[in-house]
């Protein structure tokens, strides 16, 4: 069983914009990103599936069930974007409200509450009003209230908007963390870094269509390809450089050799810069120079009008 | 199944009554309800001050005891549409609903716990206000009003009525659209029923006018009963008033000389299922 599953999945604002035929799958245990410029019908889509706008055709399951039945949720976690709690509350009545809206009773609670708080780092915070906490606070309590259900599904909209670079990083952990505790999570970012990192499959959504969706080595191609700017190129240097992959371009700049090699997977990249060093070479840049996410991301929107 | 609807429903109620204790509103309300109770206590004692042996007690009783109703039907009619007034169209605006809705409770649980929730305190609040004007009146003028435990149940009506109502509109437009709107109707229900008792009062006038005038006033109790239901209680007050009742229903605009019938109650509950499920369906297809 799919711990996600859509077909055909359609919703089509009276404005005529929204989210059109989605069609993907999420495994138990996998993390899954959905990418795509603002207004392209991410938050759209989450939102159908959590309940919170009405699908106008298609079909989806969350954990088997069909998304319209409010049981559908029972299992499942959402961190919603540019989310608000009610603030005048205490973080623990927070938690201990949606907990309960959630079915679990007050000893589970008490019992996941510690552990939830020590997941986001806000032990200790539990007694102070959410209305004091900081902006990354609130957004840790989010991820606190999404979590404490013990979801088999999590989905996170845009979950480190509004974090440091050490919140951001503490995110990716619990992410990968859920990963292992079998839980699958729906990634819904426009940080491509931050995809990469986590997702073992994307799917690129535009003006309210999948443009291309599988993980991220299909969709990246297996290939590599390298830029490299070196002093004191000789023959023999571009000789072993063409046997470890091929050398699609090269152009001289004053004493500096620059080339381009697309080689078959990330393992023989350190080979390349071996292969500099031995001949004598002197490496000046060596760095990725095609094939990331943002790439494949740009070459995917672009070209097509923008939404926002 | 029914005991997690129980449950659910006791979660939202709690989370209502909660919500009216955290932001203060019981404290305020409490506060200037005793400012309120406070100018009736001393108007009834200043009255008594003029009136006291004079035989004008019974008179006087009843009609401090008619204004105090009209005054506090008033109050509590406010404070019901107010707290209904953003009970969805809030949660939509500053964002609460997205966690909120996104739990796999019913969203009809949602808005029928906070329902029940402020409708508690308020049937509470209804209690309280119109025991403190019977007593106030009994205290200082010694005058006891008899039906009051009958009205009970007609003040109830008339609150969650039109909490019901305000509670739809929360649904249908947003909070400040939904306010004014709600005491538009409520304006409209209020001149509606002060235009049927002229028109009941003006026996001298052309038959045409008076029932025009009194239509008119049954035609806005349709819209919105709050305010025949408040016509029913003085006429079912004043009714036990013995040899002045004639005198108390002919109290010109504010009385019941056109008095509604019991079927204006079996209409008023009927009215107020018809929001409440108009609310819950509306707000159970509704994008968020």
């Amino acid at each position: 069983m799919f711990a996600l599953e859509t077909r055909n999945l359609t919703k089509v604002y009276p404005t005529g914009g929204g989210c059109f035929d989605v069609s993907l799958t999420v495994e138990p245990g996998e993390v899954f990103g959905l990418l795509g410029p603002n207004g392209a019908g991410k938050s759209t889509f989450i939102k159908m599936l959590v309940g919170l706008l009405r699908p106008t055709g298609g079909e989806g399951r969350l954990l088997g069930l069909p998304v319209r039945l409010p049981a559908a949720r029972r299992q499942v976690g959402y961190l919603p974007e540019n989310f608000r709690y009610h603030d005048w509350m205490t973080a623990r009545e927070l938690l201990e409200f949606h907990s309960a809206l959630h079915g679990l009773d007050y000893r589970d609670i008490r019992r996941r509450l510690p552990k939830v708080l020590a997941m986001v780092n806000l032990l200790g915070a539990e007694g102070r009003l959410a209305r004091t906490f900081s902006k990354g606070m609130q957004q840790r309590l989010g991820l606190a209230v999404a979590l404490l259900p013990g979801p088999r599904l999590l989905f996170l909209d845009e979950p480190t908007s509004a974090l440091d670079p050490i919140g951001r990083k503490e995110i990716r952990e619990t992410i990968l963390e859920l990963r292992g505790q079998g839980v699958a999570v729906f990634l819904n970012s426009h940080l491509l870094t931050e995809v990469e990192q986590v997702c073992g499959r994307v799917a690129v959504i535009n003006k309210g269509r999948i443009r291309t969706q599988g993980s991220l080595e299909k969709l990246l191609g297996a290939g590599l390809e390298m830029e490299m700017h070196i002093g004191g190129a000789t023959e023999e240097l571009m000789e072993r450089l063409a046997k470890l992959g091929r050398v699609f371009r090269a152009t001289q700049e004053g004493d500096i050799q620059k080339v381009w090699v697309r080689v078959s997977n990330r393992e023989q990249a350190p080979l390349l810069a071996e292969a500099v060093v031995n001949c004598g070479g002197r490496l000046h840049l060596f760095s990725q120079a095609r094939n990331t996410l943002e790439e494949l991301f740009v070459e995917l929107v672009t070209g097509e009008d923008h939404v926002d | 199944m029914r005991i997690m609807w129980i449950k659910t429903l006791t979660v939202m109620m709690k989370f209502a009554l909660r919500e009216v204790l955290r932001k203060k509103v019981l404290v305020a309300g409490g506060l200037l309800t005793g400012v309120f109770l406070f100018v009736f206590v001393l108007g009834l004692h200043f009255i008594n001050e003029q009136i006291h042996g004079k035989g004008f007690e019974q008179i006087a009783g009843f009609q401090f005891f008619t204004l105090g109703l009209y005054a506090a039907t008033f109050l509590i009619v406010v404070i019901a549409a107010f707290a209904g007034v953003s009970a969805v169209s809030g949660e939509i605006e500053t964002g609460t609903a997205y966690g909120l809705l996104a739990s796999p409770v019913p969203r009809s649980q949602i808005l029928l716990g906070k329902f029940l929730g402020y409708a508690f305190l308020l049937v509470v609040y209804d209690t309280v206000v119109l025991l403190a004007i019977w007593g106030a009146t009994a205290w200082q003028l010694g005058v006891a009003i008899p039906g009051v435990i009958e009205i009970l149940p007609l003040l109830y009506l008339e609150t969650l009525t039109m909490l019901a109502l305000s509670f739809l509109g929360s649904v249908l437009f947003s909070s400040l659209t939904n306010g004014i709107t709600i005491f538009l109707l409520y304006g409209v229900a209020l001149l509606g029923g002060m235009v049927e008792q002229i028109g009941a009062l003006a026996r001298g006038f052309s038959t045409t006018t008076v029932t025009a005038l009194i239509n008119a006033g049954i035609i806005t109790s349709l819209i919105l009963p709050v305010d025949a239901l408040y016509r029913r209680s003085i006429y079912l007050v004043s009714s036990k008033a013995g040899g002045i009742t004639d005198i108390l229903h002919n109290l010109g605009p504010f009385g019941s000389l056109s008095a509604p019938s019991v079927w204006m109650e079996v209409y008023a509950v009927i009215y107020l299922c018809a929001c409440l499920a108009a609310a819950t369906y509306l707000f159970s297809r509704k994008d968020i």
